[in-house]
């Protein structure tokens, strides 16, 4: 099942903190390749999956090497702090959420966003078809495992006007199944194929949709773009290369490799992740809103920026450029402009 | 005192299942009155015999009679003092002493009455709030002995009480014992390793052989009561202890 | 009989100014360590001052979780006292009983509460009723353990001289047995204490529910930590700690006036 990416996983971090001490002067430096560019490690925030495809397509067909990288995909999993190992320097780049890096730029935690490697969210809000919830609106009053504190169920409480009980979030399906009236959170792209499987309908109220509509993210920290820009340029347009050729060509050598590297993995789960992240435009984005695959505008983090602030999660506007950087996406892929 | 045995051991015999013979044949009996002392080398049974008495165990053949009746119907009439205090830490002194009475169900305002004449008589009177930790080894083993008393005991037995002691403190208390028993006038059932002790306190000294555990001797202790610290000085006492001690060792040379 | 008086000087010295210049100490290490971080990661050690601030900025939150948490730990602790004590007093009977279901017991208590905490959902539902089941599950096991060990370890002339006394099996076990396994209970009782308030957080991070405010410390957790305010963070842990060193406090001075006056753990005030 997916952890979702918002660190719930800071929670050792008060034990980490000592740890860390131990561990902080010792961060290696990447060690340098016979290339121009050092050595990236890139750390999924999962164990290898379909969502993760556009990556491992650029892995397997030798994109990262066309553009001088030696890049290594490390598997994130539960538990796995990946914001930790950012800043300790043992991981070079890494996935996330536009919304997250808001949150961290207002605590002055150095990361920034590199790149957009899917225009929207696979969160989602999962129910039964034969449940009685049929729209956001509809949750109001009831009880919603999910994670406490995520910013996007602040919103659709405030978005919709309503309130609901928040139960604490185990990722697994067991009550699903055992209750049809039950309501939890979930991505597109991964519990709705499990419920089916096990003779269930599931229909799914996707974040977006209601107005919450984070980018996924390609991020670093701040010192390692100041420091290797030209490497995570590289690093960003082979990734997008990556993309465009997992979700318009063939992605066999990607489901090659996740199902490598990840032995639990099955093509038919895989196939069916794709297929979801067509049907709900995740990659692509909506169309007639201005989203294009790669894109990311100023318009949209201004927008997250405002709502969280409505929210009052961040206490005053965080300005673009303290968790933003356009200039290593390949041109063209900053608000508006062609390939 | 009358003629008839308050205690009577006839033909008893002590047997732990399969394993060796703790007695063996053992034929005993003490008059109303008596101070019997049990002397003898390790192993020769005498704290068993007390045990036997007492009804904490049962004989394996022979019969035991305590006034009469068999121990287990002569609870009223025993009290045992142990070799180490055994008063509950918990517990006050004067809590301590009441104990035996509150387990057969007496009233509290008896129970008090009873237990500070029991102090009283040992002369712990002053110390009836204090708990056991606070006090010496001498007066632990007071509480002990008035714990003991506080029934009103017709027979007192006594398992090298003593033994744990310092010279000094052991003869004061064993004078003290005579005086409680001029009060009082129970018969006595007493074990020690201590030659001048058993000759101090006694009327008949038993002593007894191991392998298995037998009765040897009976050496009767002529010495008038009151008995006092001059009694320790006298020649018969210094000729009983001699006795007693050549008994002794000639018993422990035995195979 | 009485501690030297030297020794009773030096001891109140130790006891009152030695916690304060540990404190001290500490504060000084957390600056230190601040100083060695690299810069990149100081927002994982906020500065005391930060840490006071988010406390006084989140009393309210922080307040209303700790009642909560305290209520499931209060609850869950003082029904896990009382049916151990049950327990112990019949597993105490007999080997027979003890040899039977002292594994059962072992196994109960390796069970992992992240295993446990969707099962009590499905059963009571998220809230209280669940995180006060997780905290009597944490803290049962030490108690029955303690007390029941104290219960069998009656010295053997004590039970010896009871038996004399032709006592009853009650009067044994409510005069003899009970009292004498006091220092073993109340051993088992701080275990339990410590357990207590870490378990009612676990259970709230794993069965809580938010519902009307009835959030616990855990609950708080999950929240500040997906909001990454550190700083608030810490000051949870560190009201947590404050409510377990207050159950903690509350059993040792209980355990104090139960044994104080005669059990050899506490020094002797008097001859």
């Amino acid at each position: 099942m997916k952890w979702t990416a918002t660190p719930t996983k800071l929670l050792p971090l008060l034990l980490g903190a000592a740890a860390l001490l131990g561990g902080c002067s010792k961060a290696p430096a990447p060690a340098a390749s016979p290339s121009a560019y050092p050595r990236i490690r890139f750390k999924t925030d999962w164990y290898a999956q379909a969502e993760h495809g556009g990556f491992y397509q650029a892995l397997a067909r030798g994109y990262y090497r066309d553009a001088g990288l030696d890049v290594s995909i490390d598997q994130g999993g539960p538990g796995a702090l990946v914001s930790q190992l950012m800043l300790a320097g043992q991981a070079d780049i890494a996935m996330g959420r536009s919304d997250d890096m808001i949150l961290w730029g207002s605590q002055g935690i150095p990361f920034v966003i590199v790149g957009v490697y899917m225009e929207r969210d696979p969160q989602a809000i999962l129910v039964h078809e034969e449940g009685p919830v049929r729209t956001f609106a509809d949750l109001n009053g009831r009880t919603v495992m999910g994670e406490q504190g995520s910013d996007w169920i602040d919103f659709l409480k405030a978005h919709y006007h309503i309130d609901f009980n928040l139960i604490p979030m185990n990722f697994g399906l067991a009550q699903f199944m055992a209750d049809k009236n039950f309501i939890q959170q979930c991505f597109v792209t991964n519990e709705p194929y499990f419920v089916r499987k096990n003779g269930g309908h599931p229909r799914t109220l996707l974040m977006s949709d209601a107005g919450f509509n984070p980018y996924r993210v390609i991020y670093t920290t701040r010192r390692f773009a100041d420091r290797y820009p030209g490497a995570v340029r590289a690093f960003v347009a082979a990734s997008y290369r990556g993309w465009a050729d997992f979700m318009g060509g063939d992605p066999s050598p990607a489901k090659a490799l996740i199902a490598k590297v990840n032995p639990n993995m099955t093509e038919d789960f895989m196939d069916y992740s794709i297929g979801a992240m067509r049907d709900y435009h995740l990659y692509t984005g909506k169309a007639e809103a201005g989203d294009r695959p790669g894109l990311m505008t100023r318009a949209r983090l201004e927008e997250q920026d405002r709502i969280l602030l409505d929210l009052k999660i961040i206490p005053e506007l965080i300005p673009l450029d303290r968790f933003a950087r356009f200039d290593l996406m390949p041109p063209g892929f900053q608000q508006g402009g062609e390939q | 005192m009358s003629d008839e045995a308050i205690i009577e051991l006839r033909r008893v015999r002590k047997q732990y299942g399969e394993g060796p013979v703790i007695l063996e044949d053992v034929s005993l009996s003490a008059r109303r009155g008596d101070f019997v002392t049990l002397i003898g080398p390790s192993g020769c049974g005498k704290s068993t015999i007390l045990r036997l008495i007492s009804g904490l165990s049962p004989v394996t053949s022979g019969s035991i009679l305590v006034d009469g009746a068999e121990p287990q119907g002569a609870v009223e009439k025993l009290s045992f003092v142990f070799q180490e205090p055994t008063l509950l830490p918990w517990c006050t002194v004067e809590r301590n002493v009441e104990l035996p009475l509150r387990l057969h169900g007496e009233g509290a305002g008896a129970r008090r009455e009873v237990a500070a004449r029991s102090l009283a008589l040992v002369g712990l009177s002053e110390r009836s709030g204090y708990y056991p930790r606070q006090l010496s080894g001498g007066q632990k083993m007071r509480v002990s002995i008035a714990r003991a008393l506080s029934v009103s005991p017709k027979i007192l037995l006594l398992d090298e009480p003593f033994g744990a002691l310092d010279e000094m403190t052991r003869d004061h208390l064993n004078e003290e014992l005579l005086g409680i028993r001029q009060q009082l006038g129970w018969t006595a059932f007493f074990v020690t390793h201590s030659v001048p002790e058993a000759v101090f306190l006694s009327s008949r000294i038993v002593v007894m052989a191991s392998n298995p555990g037998r009765i040897h001797t009976e050496i009767p202790v002529g010495l008038p009561y009151p008995r006092t610290v001059e009694t320790r000085q006298s020649r018969d006492f210094q000729g009983l202890v001699a006795e007693v001690s050549r008994t002794l060792r000639s018993v422990e040379r035995l195979p | 009989m009485s501690a030297p008086r030297s020794d009773s000087r030096l001891s109140v010295l130790a006891r009152n100014v030695m916690p304060a210049l540990a404190g001290a100490a500490a504060v000084l290490f957390w600056y230190g360590a601040r100083l060695l971080m690299k810069p990149d990661q100081l927002f994982l050690l906020p500065p005391p001052q930060a840490v006071l601030k988010a406390m006084v900025e989140k009393a309210p939150a922080l307040w209303a979780a700790t009642l909560s948490t305290g209520e499931g730990a209060l609850i869950g602790f003082g029904s896990a006292v009382a049916v151990s004590f049950v327990f112990a007093l019949l597993l105490s009977l007999s080997p027979i009983v003890r040899a039977g279901l002292y594994p059962y017991l072992m196994i109960l208590q390796m069970v992992p509460i992240i295993v446990i905490a969707p099962i009590l959902i499905l059963w009571v539902g998220a809230g209280l009723a669940s995180v006060t089941i997780i905290t009597f599950l944490i803290c049962f096991f030490p108690m029955v353990v303690n007390t029941t060990q104290g219960l069998i370890s009656t010295d053997r002339n004590l039970v010896d001289y009871f038996r004399m006394c032709r006592a009853t099996k009650a009067q044994e076990i409510f005069l003899l047995r009970v009292p004498a396994a006091m220092p073993y209970f109340f051993t088992g009782l701080r275990i339990s204490a410590t357990l207590a308030t870490i378990g009612a957080i676990v259970g709230d991070v794993f069965a809580g529910n938010s519902a009307g405010g009835q959030g616990g410390l855990g609950y708080l957790t999950i929240v500040y930590s997906a909001r990454f305010e550190i700083a608030a963070l810490y000051a949870t842990a560190a009201v947590s700690c404050v409510l377990g060193f207050v159950f903690v406090y509350v059993v040792i001075a209980l355990s104090w006036l139960a044994l104080h006056k005669w059990h050899d753990s506490f020094s002797q005030s008097d001859a």
